[in-house]
């Protein structure tokens, strides 16, 4: 009892910090800029949030957090926007929104759609958020007990489990980008004995590959080349129609929300499955387990809620593994991840003794920028219209030039300029042969803190490999990393079923979008 | 239509790529190890020689995947001169290497020697025109607003240096 009313207080003394008039207009604005960035196809939340970065230098560290968030919440709320009116996921995590939205837009029930989905991702944010901050302070409680073996075999299981929720390629794919983002992480003078590793002659890396020139590189440069690949133009659906969905619209609307929050919210634990993953699994079970499955991809509310419901539920999810053991959930959220450590806030298990409020300040701007989303959705849907004709031949160039600003702020280094450009290819490289960029950004990420807990750990067994093996909890951990890459194995010979399925699901909305069919 | 993508044949290469890395990476961290004079497991090359061996075994195990899907036969068909032509040539290879090339252009050689907004707007200009975005004079306006916005909106609106400074040298 004593404990819950401790944590209540904090919870309060969050709701102080964020409820104050400055903070919640930057949560506002970061919303409304996260929509928008998010509607825009070929800029993705997570590039967003790597340019926007650096305009929280000179921001407050609870002011930072309101601003991140907010563009995290809007970012991936934006991506509905461009998947019902032209078929085109403005996010990947809005890809299975368009197998419902686009055919609900061309009966002339867009606004329907619209209001359906932004209400799903609000439920599914609020929910999700409910248990985050009910679970993590149980988390925080286990992660406690973990030492640096147990901390680097988490970082080792990171890597290992998101390699194997890869959407896009076999988990074999993703543990090989994932270890050169390790090894890209070890380049530069090392952390206990400042012996200088894998420079190649070049003296700038002597600080190491800089995380966020190399982000936005790998988000920022590679999505541009992407986008400008392709020539298509696209075409805006028909009219919007009214808001309002009818009762029985509603009530299949609402009708997957607890389940779908739920399945958000854990996929949003596991570190870098994200969003994306979220929606397609969401979708493909609540399309198993509805009475009306054969009306899911024909323009089915309870399709469309499934997948926004999840992909926003897994917001707050992906929160709960980044706080305790900082390790990120998904792509976004080591974006978050690498802005705090900017603003010298260290996630992980001391954080609940030298924060103990941070979690909640988290979870009650995670909150605020929910109703925010939920309300400025519909001021900003016509508008947004507008937005969505802007020529990308034009907006892409510009992209770039901010990605220059975004790799130079930090460190006020040219050399950081040219580490992006050269990240940028390199993603672009491993994007277009299918290779998981979340594993890669969670490589480069843990890399570092892996090598000092691996070499912590063994000085304190004075080298001896087999000591560390008398410790229960970490025996646990190795047991299940074992198992996690046994059955990527297994996965990878045999062709992932979910990999496949969602490959399926995305060559259908490549077809529609060439023929326009419904 | 002969199929033109070769999935199999990227795993191969890619795979093989990963192993002579690996191998490089392992024989760097033993050296940093003996040079360090210490008990190898100790050393700063521990660490990283694990990565190497766990990058040789992925790489090792992506190969076979592609040769088992057939990757030596279509790593054949991608080394003949009609393929890599048709590789180089093509409209989507074509763009992407021009406007990587434009940017390195902009990283390497125009930033860091001209101040940012100017650097800025002949990127812009350049990138515009070659994906032929609008008429000249439209292309000519806009990268001039959008060099001009970026670089005040950062340095004054965020208080962020830019690269190069803010000046624009005027002839």
């Amino acid at each position: 009892m004593a404990e819950l009313l401790t944590q209540l207080g904090y919870f309060g003394q969050a709701a102080g910090q964020v409820f104050n008039p400055s903070t919640l207009l930057i949560v506002a604005g970061a919303v409304v800029l996260g929509l928008v960035v998010g509607a825009i196809p070929g800029l993705t939340g997570t590039m967003a949030l790597a340019l926007l970065i650096n305009l929280t230098y000179t921001m407050s560290t609870p002011d930072a957090v309101a601003f991140l968030l907010g563009v995290y919440v809007g970012g991936v709320s934006g991506g509905l926007f461009s998947a019902i009116m032209l078929n085109i996921p403005g996010t990947p995590n809005a890809a299975a929104t368009a197998l419902d939205g686009f055919p609900l837009a061309k009966q002339g029930k867009g606004g329907q759609a619209i209001f359906g989905g932004v209400f799903a991702s609000f439920l599914g944010t609020i929910l999700s958020c409910c248990l985050m901050m009910i679970l993590t302070p149980f988390v925080y409680k286990v992660a406690l007990k973990f030492q640096n073996w147990e901390r680097f075999l988490l970082a080792v299981f990171g890597i290992m489990i998101c390699g194997n929720m890869s959407v896009d390629s076999t988990p074999l794919k993703g543990w090989n980008v994932g270890f050169l983002g390790f090894f890209c992480a070890l380049i530069g003078v090392d952390k206990i004995q400042n012996t200088p590793r894998f420079l190649f002659g070049i003296k700038d890396l002597m600080a190491g590959v800089t995380l966020i020139p190399a982000l936005i590189g790998m988000f920022g440069i590679a999505e541009v080349l992407c986008t400008l690949q392709d020539k298509d133009p696209y075409t805006l659906s028909d009219s919007m129609g009214s808001f309002f969905p009818t009762k029985s619209e509603l009530k299949s609307l609402l009708k997957p929300v607890p389940r779908s929050a739920l399945i958000g919210c854990g996929v949003g634990a596991i570190p870098g499955a994200g969003e994306d993953i979220a929606a397609w699994l969401s979708y493909s079970i609540g399309r198993s387990r509805s009475k009306e499955g054969e009306k899911f991809s024909k323009g089915s509310f309870e399709g469309l809620s499934c997948s926004e419901t999840a992909n926003n539920a897994c917001i707050a999810g992906a929160m709960i593994p980044m706080l305790t053991l900082a390790i990120p959930g998904s792509a976004q959220a080591a974006m978050f991840l690498a802005a705090l450590n900017l603003h010298g806030v260290k996630p992980g298990p001391l954080l609940a003794t030298t924060s103990p409020t941070f979690m909640y300040v988290v979870g009650v701007t995670i909150l605020v920028a929910a109703f925010v989303m939920f309300l400025l959705s519909f001021v900003v849907t016509k508008p947004m219209v507008t937005i969505l004709k802007i020529n990308r031949k034009i907006l892409m160039p510009i992209v770039v030039a901010m990605t220059v600003i975004g790799a130079f702020a930090s460190r006020q280094q040219i050399f950081d300029i040219k580490l992006m450009f050269v990240f940028g290819l390199i993603g672009f490289v491993l994007r277009k042969r299918g290779f998981s960029l979340a594993s890669m950004t969670l490589g480069l990420i843990l890399g570092g803190d892996a090598d000092t807990y691996f070499r912590q750990a063994l000085t304190q067994v004075q080298g001896n490999l087999f000591m560390m093996l008398k410790r229960p909890i970490g025996d646990i951990l190795l047991v299940v990393v074992l198992y996690t890459l046994i059955s990527g194995i297994r996965k990878s010979i045999k062709g992932s079923a979910t990999n496949d399925a969602i490959a399926q699901s995305e060559a259908e909305i490549e077809t529609r979008a060439e023929t326009g069919e419904v | 239509m002969q199929n033109r993508r070769k999935p199999n044949a990227g795993d191969f290469v890619f795979g093989i790529l990963l192993v002579i890395g690996a191998i490089a990476i392992m024989v760097y961290s033993v050296l940093l190890g003996i040079r360090q004079q210490t008990t190898f497991t100790l050393s700063a090359g521990f660490f990283p020689f694990l990565v190497g061996i766990v990058l040789c075994g992925t790489g090792i195990a992506l190969a076979i995947t592609g040769v088992r899907h057939g990757g030596v036969q279509e790593a054949k068909e991608v080394f003949t001169g009609e393929y890599l032509k048709w590789f180089f040539t093509n409209d989507r290879s074509v763009r992407a290497i021009i406007l990587a090339l434009f940017m390195y252009i902009y990283i390497f050689r125009l930033i860091g020697h001209l101040p940012f907004m100017e650097a800025t707007f002949y990127y812009l200009f350049g990138t515009m025109m070659y994906l032929k975005a609008g008429k000249w004079w439209k292309c000519l306006i806009i990268s001039l607003l959008a060099a001009a916005a970026i670089g005040c909106a950062f340095r004054f609106g965020f208080g962020i240096n830019l690269p190069g400074g803010f000046d624009v040298h005027l002839p």
